[in-house]
């Protein structure tokens, strides 16, 4: 299956991309967090740390709504699905 | 109930005036948000440059909005946000409370523009004389 993953506002900028589309085996958190930090060359860990991405840096939205990173962990994801990662608002 | 996150703010006296058409209208409260034109390390801003997730960000600041009328029983509100590039002493963001009384009208914008800097998916990078540097969000509670 294939998803797409979308970066927003620092993540963007940081990671040069806005948007790729990410090919899963299982559709697990796991594994989404795992490529995403090989596809983004993480080696910092800005995003990703210890197989987790850094609650206290995103949030996650799943097609539209947004998802807390323990549901993330519950959830199997679909070929199609859209998936915004974000910095922390700093609107305003 | 207005809510917009566009790359223009309306007027403020037609906004004042949709609130204005209650009876009932005894306070408008009025939060507006300008671009600083000095940096926290004394820099100059030449412009804050805002990005956004389009679909979210209205969404989120629809239900605050709705929240806080509903909460602190307000005749009506008006939120708008500008996105894209908003230059240093311009106007980035309205918020307009409509209510009986003044009590509740000050805290519902207190709690709209609380809401709107740590729930809206909205990010500013800061451009200055010294370079730019994206603004980072802290974590102030829940985000759904």
């Amino acid at each position: 299956m294939r998803v797409c993953v979308r970066l927003y506002g620092w993540l963007k900028d940081y990671f040069k991309v806005g948007t790729l589309t990410l090919g899963l085996d299982y559709g697990s958190y796991q594994e989404l967090v795992s490529k995403l930090a090989k596809n983004l060359n993480d080696k910092d860990g800005l995003l990703v740390e210890g197989g987790r991405l850094r609650e206290e840096e995103v949030i996650v939205a799943l097609n539209g709504e947004v998802v807390s990173l323990k549901e993330l962990n519950r959830i199997k994801f679909k070929d199609g699905d859209i998936i915004d990662v974000m910095p922390l608002p700093s609107g305003g | 109930m207005i809510v917009k996150v566009s790359k223009e703010l309306d007027p403020l006296p037609y906004l004042i005036s949709k609130l204005k058409k209650s009876p009932e209208v005894g306070s408008i409260s009025i939060f507006i948000g300008v671009v600083r034109g000095k940096g926290e390390g004394g820099e100059r801003v030449i412009k804050l440059e805002y990005d956004h997730h389009p679909y979210l960000a209205r969404k989120v600041l629809e239900r605050i909005v709705k929240e806080a009328i509903e909460e602190y029983g307000l005749i009506d509100a008006i939120a708008e946000h500008r996105v894209g590039e908003v230059k240093a002493g311009e106007e980035a963001l309205y918020v307009l409370v409509a209510s009986k009384h003044r009590e509740e009208g000050f805290k519902a914008l207190k709690r709209i523009v609380e809401g709107i800097k740590s729930k809206v998916p909205i990010w500013k990078k800061e451009v200055t004389d010294k370079g730019c540097r994206w603004v980072r969000g802290k974590l102030r509670g829940g985000h759904s």
